[in-house]
């Protein structure tokens, strides 16, 4: 790049720390071995998760027309959808509330409030809204994992909205205001466009947690309403098949999608 | 109170105070007991240093902010408790604020979609404000496609497309460069006489203020210091504070040795200078007394006579159209002198040189303050 500093050469740089690279090589392979291996058995023809026959699509197709499968991932895709919607309201609000609502009492608490389930054991969390439900004789079905997720997924698209806000010059607003909008007229044709990304980009990652959530989804879940994570853990339970791994690729796709997305709006 | 003879009142702040409670912190007086009254279609300027309130005071009359006590009249009506979307009133913010997500034309157009205009009419106004502020060709642009100058031009565009019967301005020329800072004054002057809106203008620049307003009011410390045309403040200051801030001038400590009717004679060491006589103050009263550099005029002359001083060159600053020379005329006392270079038979005079200065006729004042 710059032959001056490359010249003066023998400088300390982080970037060619002697052996860096070769630990940095090695971080990675750790990190995303494992994930090849299981998407490329996922195409694997034969029955073995571990031995390499021939490439074929069959996993998936055995995957798709599992019923049992299909109703799992139609569960966890609404569980998402709806976690998700409401989740995003209440952030938005939570947001407006935090960074625009000036100084009130209790704000700090409030915040701190929005926050908990990030800190939370996800197990207490779990053990805690099982006995929630049962102790107020709760049983709605999909209604109690969805109500679960939503506790949840609030700090995930809380995080990236309030950041949007607060980047966001409070000026604009008022130059709204100025401009004879009323509040609400001001929310919809500043605040809101102007948050957008962080929405999308909140929205994408609870989406994301909820779809991925196991520990409380086990516990919360009522008979009959498995989610895809739950269902794989049963089937992993009576051994690793390439049915696995090509339900496992297939939510990992959906992953790698929502992550591009958010972060994709987050640059905006 | 209204203004009577000169139509009538705009913009009326009656004994306004304003106090900041911000938690953990002690409250700020930013405004106390502002009263001033703003003319229709008058260019009005806040003037004042960093921190005096002078957007406290907008953002009162706008609605952002609510007085600690007092009253806002605008047009004679009180507008307590109205908010800033029920208010006549438009503010180019000082860093513009345009909506980044919207182009120049809705940004220009916003305020009269909200106010429920039909498309047709916006469309026409939109256009012609776009060419009163010579921006025709950029309706499509979005506004990070704009340069400083014209953002500006085009906040200025937004916040006159509703015709509003007050605009307020603060500091909207604080980030242009000179040249253009420059330009714009004009340009904002003759705006406010075209459109004859009233313009309420905030700035630090007492060059801005000078060039631009029918009125200055000079505050400093929440307090409105003196109200009055350029020439009423540059020429006959009200107190040490506005007569320093606005302009360069000598303060000079004195004392009245005698009275002659409309005529007082003030010592201080190195001299005796003549000034009108103001009331309240009379023989053996310590005063200070303010002179412009530019009346003061520097010459060999030998003989001490009436407004004239002796003393030395100390420092002499070259700057360009003029010269500026500190003259110290006794151990207490210095004296800043401007001379202009083009003067006919201008002479320059070298540091440590003996000079003689002498004050025109009326150019010494007795500051009340
Ligand atoms: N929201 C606020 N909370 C607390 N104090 C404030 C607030 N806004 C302004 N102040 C204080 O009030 C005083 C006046 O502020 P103001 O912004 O009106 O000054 P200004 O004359 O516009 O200054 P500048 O030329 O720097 O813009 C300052 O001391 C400032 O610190
Ligand atoms: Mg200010």
């Amino acid at each position: 790049m710059d032959t001056p500093a490359k010249n003066s050469a023998r400088r300390f740089r982080i970037g060619v720390f002697p052996g860096f690279g070769v630990w940095t090589v090695l971080f990675f392979v750790y990190l995303y071995v494992p994930i090849l291996i299981l998407v490329f058995f996922s195409f694997n023809g034969g029955k073995s998760a571990t031995v390499w026959s021939e490439f074929s699509l069959r996993w998936y197709q055995t995957a798709f027309n599992n019923a049992d499968i299909q109703r799992a991932a139609y569960n966890s895709l609404v569980i998402a959808f709806v976690s998700t919607g409401i989740a995003v309201v209440v952030a938005v609000l939570a947001a407006l509330v935090t960074s625009r609502g000036g100084e009130f009492r209790g704000k700090s608490l409030a915040y701190g409030t929005i926050m908990l389930p990030l800190v939370v054991p996800e197990i207490v969390t779990a053990v805690a809204t099982l006995s929630f439900f049962a102790a107020l004789g709760i049983s709605w079905g999909a209604g109690n994992l969805i109500i679960a997720h939503t506790v949840f997924c609030i700090p995930f698209a809380y995080l990236p909205i309030r950041a949007r806000l607060e980047g966001m010059d409070s000026s604009l607003e008022q130059a709204a205001l100025d401009l004879y909008a009323n509040e609400w007229r001001t929310f919809w044709f500043v605040t809101f466009p102007l948050i957008m990304p962080g929405i999308i980009s909140g929205a994408t990652l609870s989406f994301i947690v909820s779809i991925d959530n196991f520990i409380i989804s086990l516990m919360v879940a009522e008979p009959g309403v498995t989610t895809l994570p739950i269902y794989i853990y049963s089937l992993v339970r009576l051994g690793v098949t390439p049915e696995v791994n090509a339900v496992s690729t297939v939510m990992l796709m959906i992953s790698i999608v929502f992550v591009a997305i958010s972060y994709i709006a987050g640059k905006r | 109170m209204m203004e009577n003879g000169n139509g009538v009142c705009a913009v009326d702040i009656q004994a306004v105070e304003k106090v900041y409670h911000s938690k953990g912190r002690q409250p700020v007086q930013a405004l106390k007991k502002v009263s001033l009254s703003i003319r229709d279609n008058e260019f009005f300027t806040l003037l004042g240093p960093s921190g005096c309130g002078k957007t406290t005071l907008l953002r009162l009359i706008a609605g952002f902010e609510q007085p600690t006590a007092g009253e806002i009249l605008l047009f004679g009506n009180r507008i307590e408790g109205l908010t800033p979307y029920s208010r006549s009133v438009n503010t180019v913010f000082q860093h513009y604020s345009l909506f980044p997500h919207m182009t120049v034309a809705d940004n220009i157009g916003f305020g009269l979609k909200m106010l429920k205009i039909d498309q047709a009419t916006r469309d026409k106004t939109v256009s012609e404000m776009l060419s009163l502020v010579h921006m025709e060709d950029f309706a499509n642009r979005m506004p990070h496609q704009l340069s400083g100058g014209q953002q500006q031009r085009i906040a200025l565009a937004r916040a006159l497309a509703p015709h509003p019967k007050v605009l307020l301005l603060d500091e909207p020329l604080s980030a242009l460069d000179l040249k253009l800072r420059q330009a714009m004054r004009l340009e904002l002057k003759q705006l406010q006489e075209k459109t004859g809106i009233t313009f309420v203008f905030v700035t630090h620049d007492q060059e801005e203020a000078l060039a631009m307003s029918d009125r200055i009011a000079v505050m400093s410390n929440g307090e409105v210091q003196q109200i009055g045309t350029a020439g009423d403040i540059y020429d006959r200051p009200s107190n040490s504070f506005v007569a320093d801030f606005i302009g360069e001038t000598n303060l000079i400590d004195a004392e009245i040795t005698s009275q002659a009717g409309a005529i007082s004679n003030c010592d201080f060491p190195g001299g005796t200078l003549q000034a009108e006589t103001i009331t309240g103050r009379s023989v053996s009263d310590k005063v200070t007394l303010t002179l412009r550099p530019e009346k003061l005029r520097l010459s060999t002359a030998e003989e001490p006579e009436q407004g004239r001083m002796m003393g030395h060159v100390v420092e002499r600053v070259f700057l360009g159209t003029d010269t500026t020379y500190l003259v110290q005329i006794s151990p207490e006392v210095t004296l800043q002198v401007r001379e202009q270079n083009a003067l006919p038979g201008a002479t320059r005079f070298d540091v440590g040189a003996k000079v003689s200065v002498a004050a025109a006729d009326g150019a010494t004042r007795i500051l009340e303050g």
